[in-house]
């Protein structure tokens, strides 16, 4: 994180900026302000991989600072990072068409049978390397409050697709576990009696055989 | 408890409808074991946009009366997933012909055409085929060989009708009768292929396990099975099934899918065919 003292001078003058207008050009960035005052820049472009900040845009009051409620400096820094590196390949038919079916959610594989099918010819499915950004990006958080941070972040600002990751990296923790695995990894309190417990694993039994 | 939980759930901070967006995107048996967890995921795990999401967009048209669900109250999502995905009573579509039901693990769309979806040669020559009664998978039902030399069974399924995104295997489903014959050599060429694209998966199946009485009918080929031959399992439901072949369903927009059995050399009786099933590819672990 940054010193204090740059932050402070930093945050004085794009508040000015942002409360007087003066010397914001229109058409440039955006200015997302933190919880704390402290300003993130984001572009117009990367800026309309968010419903709301588009719809903002295009209503013509973009200008001027705009508050993100309940998001701190990191998470911001985060989904704007996530906004730039997208918005370049950004479609927003094929991630509408993407995300209205996300199941199944996990590629269902299989290991090709000596004999078997001759192979389709195979485009390369990460063309622009954005799969692979996205894990280290998801993998790069310090821990699950920073996870559930950008989720609700994500959400608040209505970015479809960082949502979708970040529900998925949540999913990913629950995948194939036992519930006192996923409390494990998701820092879960059972507040179950033992034979509330009982009972719901009576109600799921199938999920439960092994 | 770990001493390094912290004081109050982390993931409490996340609104009921994202608890919901997560367990969506794991699957049926992760969101059953979810609401285990505690009673906020409960709710969330049995929510309708959860299983939803599990169930298909679209279901084919089901026969009249076979989805006979309570109107009042009406069945939450889960309970329509649970009843859809129960193997034992599968969906009777409206064409009478092929049945219905979904994997439970992953949600995806399975079928058994039936004996008379089939196309099978000679099938309706009384001398060579007989249609017997049965009372399984909705179908009433199923085709006894009596006595042929050219065995060709066809089945086709639209891939549109199909789960996207899924590799599924094709079943022959069937029994040997004791009056068995040729059957078990030479194996039968099986093939699995897609109008839409290139792939064609073939296999060579045994019908019998060779354990029967000595083959004394006339072959034209030799009599030991090709090494590489599959040979059947019992079901759970006491029939037998081998895989035919595979194939990989995309966006469900390649056509149709070409199932075929042949085996033309000898003479065969005694194989009882139920249908053919088409189900996800087994994981190997």
């Amino acid at each position: 994180m940054a010193p204090p003292a740059t932050d402070a001078a930093t945050t004085k003058q794009e508040q000015q900026h942002a409360a007087g207008g003066e010397g914001v050009e229109v058409g440039g960035d955006l200015r997302l302000v933190a919880e704390c005052g402290t300003v993130v820049r984001l572009s117009r472009s990367a800026a309309r991989m968010s419903t709301t900040l588009f719809d903002m845009i295009e209503a013509g009051c973009a200008e001027g600072g705009i508050p993100i409620k309940g998001a701190d400096v990191g998470t911001l820094r985060l989904v704007a990072a996530y906004c730039e590196k997208h918005a370049p390949h950004y479609d927003p038919v094929a991630s509408a068409a993407r995300l209205r079916d996300p199941f199944p959610p996990f590629p269902i594989e299989f290991t090709p049978a000596s004999y078997a099918v001759k192979p389709v010819t195979q485009l390369d499915p990460d063309p622009h390397g954005l799969e692979a950004w996205d894990r280290k990006f998801i993998s790069d958080l310090p821990d699950n409050s920073a996870l559930f941070n950008l989720i609700i972040v994500a959400n608040l600002m209505a970015i479809e697709d960082l949502v979708d990751l970040g529900c998925t990296a949540v999913a990913d923790k629950m995948r194939g576990k036992t519930p006192d695995e996923i409390r494990v990894a998701l820092d879960i309190e059972n507040d179950y009696t033992p034979e509330q417990e009982a009972e719901v694993r009576r109600e799921n039994a199938w999920a439960f055989e092994d | 408890m770990e001493s390094t939980a912290p004081a109050y759930c982390e993931i409490a901070r996340l609104p009921d409808d994202l608890l919901s967006a997560t367990l969506a995107r794991t699957g049926p048996r992760e969101a059953c074991r979810a609401a285990a967890v505690s009673p906020a995921f409960r709710a969330a795990a049995d929510a309708d946009v959860v299983w939803s999401s599990f169930l298909p967009r679209d279901l084919p048209p089901v026969a009249d009366g076979e989805l006979e669900l309570p109107a009042d109250p009406l069945p939450t999502k889960k309970q329509l997933f649970m009843r859809l995905s129960d193997p034992g009573s599968p969906v009777l579509l409206a064409d009478g012909l092929m049945s219905m039901w979904l994997d439970r693990a992953t949600g995806a769309r399975c079928y058994m055409l039936s004996a008379r979806k089939l196309g099978i040669a000679w099938g309706d020559t009384p001398q060579y085929w007989r249609w017997i009664p049965i009372n399984l998978y909705r179908f009433s039902e199923a085709a006894e060989l009596l006595y042929v030399w050219w065995l060709e069974i066809r089945g086709n399924i639209h891939s549109k009708m199909l789960s996207q995104h899924t590799t599924y295997s094709a079943y022959i489903v069937f029994r040997v009768t004791e009056e068995r014959r040729g059957l078990h050599s030479p194996c039968l060429e099986t093939s699995v292929s897609l109008e839409g694209n290139s792939s064609r998966s073939t296999r060579r199946v045994c019908l019998n396990d060779g354990h029967d009485r000595v083959d004394t009918w006339p072959s034209m080929r030799g009599d030991i099975p090709q090494q590489d031959a599959l040979f059947p399992r019992e079901r759970g439901d006491g029939w037998m099934e081998v895989e035919v072949g595979e194939f990989r369903n995309g966006e469900g927009d390649d056509g149709e899918v070409s199932i075929s059995l042949m085996e033309t050399s000898v003479a065969k009786r005694g194989l009882v065919v139920l249908g053919i099933e088409i189900r996800p590819k087994e994981q190997v672990v």
